[in-house]
């Protein structure tokens, strides 16, 4: 399944209150410039691959990049095939499990929602 | 060089010991059993896998794929480190050595190319080479209760207050040599890392002025099993998990997220295992062989994995799995398929201690 904004196809989807607790923590780390929130796959981890978020104001030449909500998003060229599709969220409040993400592609995930397998 | 020192005293007796050739015995197995028991002792463990890792993702992409802590090994640092699968089964056991230029990966015999394969599944972004350079290297292991004495003899370095779990280069019979210093279980044991062209030089320096006893592989057998050492084609791989083989110093249990994490942290918080790897006595002839069963009140119990002869006494020994309900010291079994053989457990091995804590 794709998701696609204005006809351009999103590695990944990002809520506006995932948007705006980006933007939140940009600002509490001094990045205030041009930043993007970069997500990424890395190997490893309880079910095999762990999300990965970063804040930085770094675009290779190979990412996917969309503008959601005033936040650069990137998707790298080898994270975005697990990645396509999925929805980066926001839980906040007493029982918020912070970003949450919801991937399509995951056949599993581990307890506490940061690692996955497909 | 003279037989004594060299390598290959008869052409008779080598065995082709997962692609390398390993003479069976140098002297006596008796001999030298007792000399790895209770002085100092020189094998070729050239058989054991040697990977050599490259890129500045190594330690991270390694700590999230084993189960101890390697994010933060310093330089000169060892730790020992289970590969395992997402149902917490073991792939490999490694020790894993940060040396000045790269990450040396010590593999199970045989295993260095499923590690690798395993570990490229797994390599998304992460900027990290693996290179196998088993056939490019060759490999002395010491082991004995003197063998760090007597290598301290041989090289300007302080061995004796080299902390466990360290690696560095010494010069020993004026060639650049890289030990790693490891004990398994109470076993002092370190490991040289050589060129090819080193190894007969060295070998014989060892011998004549180290005055170590060469060790063959039937001695290493008797003594790896009589030590509960357990062996990847006998006591692991992706039958057991680490609790079960006893591996429990080395998993760190407040660490991060690592493959098969929550099904070890499930094991051993909820008390699950299910078998235990156990030292055992045998009462029977020295045919019983590998994989027999073990029975208890007439059921099923356990299976034998290893059998060996201890030398030095004549009896039998061996590693086997029991299920947790009978693993306790003390209990005997029947060995299926012989009316007078019988085991009795003598321990229950824990390889690198129950909470071991690496230098970092």
């Amino acid at each position: 399944m794709s998701i696609t904004m204005d006809g351009v196809e999103l590695g990944v989807e990002i809520t506006e209150k995932a948007a705006d607790k980006i933007k939140y923590f940009a600002t509490k780390d001094g990045v205030t410039d041009n930043f993007g929130l970069r997500v990424a796959v890395k190997g490893g981890g309880c079910s095999g691959m762990t999300y990965d978020l970063d804040i930085t104001n770094e675009e290779r030449e190979s990412d996917k990049v969309v503008e959601q909500f005033g936040v650069k998003v990137m998707v790298d060229k080898k994270s975005y095939i697990y990645l396509v599709g999925t929805v980066l969220d926001f839980s906040d409040g007493l029982n918020g499990k912070g970003f949450v993400f919801e991937n399509p592609n995951a056949k599993k995930a581990c307890g506490c929602g940061t690692s996955f397998s497909v | 060089m003279t037989q004594n020192n060299c390598r290959y005293p008869r052409e008779k007796n080598l065995t082709n010991h997962y692609g390398w050739l390993i003479p069976d015995y140098y002297s006596d197995p008796k001999t030298e059993f007792l000399a790895a028991q209770n002085d100092a002792v020189i094998h070729d463990s050239s058989y054991v896998g040697r990977l050599k890792a490259t890129g500045p993702d190594t330690l991270d992409f390694l700590n999230r794929m084993s189960t101890n802590q390697v994010i933060n090994l310093g330089q000169g640092r060892c730790v020992p480190t289970i590969l395992t699968t997402d149902r917490g089964r073991i792939l490999d056991l490694i020790y894993v050595s940060n040396t000045e230029d790269n990450i040396l990966i010590l593999t199970s015999p045989g295993e260095q190319q499923n590690v690798i394969t395993w570990l490229d599944k797994y390599t998304i972004m992460e900027e990290i080479e693996i290179e196998d350079i088993t056939s490019a290297t060759v490999m002395i292991t010491l082991i004995g209760p003197n063998c760090i004495l007597k290598l301290d003899s041989l090289v300007e370095s302080d061995m004796c207050s080299l902390q466990p779990y360290s690696t560095q280069l010494v010069t020993l019979a004026d060639e650049f040599v890289r030990i790693i210093k490891k004990p398994l279980g109470d076993v002092e044991t370190i490991d040289l890392l050589l060129e090819p062209e080193q190894l007969d030089m060295v070998w014989a320096n060892l011998i004549e002025s180290g005055n170590f006893q060469p060790m063959g592989l039937d001695a290493y057998e008797s003594f790896r099993v009589e030590r509960a050492i357990p062996s990847y084609s006998q006591e692991m791989g992706e039958s057991y998990n680490p609790l079960e083989t006893g591996l429990i110093g080395s998993i760190d249990f407040h660490k991060g997220c690592y493959i098969g994490q929550e099904v070890i942290a499930r094991l051993d918080s909820y008390k699950k295992i299910q078998k235990h790897l156990v030292t055992l006595l045998i009462q029977g002839d020295g045919q019983i062989p590998e994989g027999t069963e073990l029975i208890y009140n007439g059921k099923f119990a356990g299976k034998l994995t290893s059998v060996a002869l201890n030398p030095s006494n004549n009896k039998l020994v061996g590693l086997g799995y029991i299920n947790t309900a009978n693993a306790e010291v003390g209990t005997r079994f029947q060995i299926d398929g012989y009316e007078l053989g019988e085991v009795e457990i003598t321990g229950l091995p824990q390889l690198f201690g129950s909470e071991e804590k690496y230098p970092t």
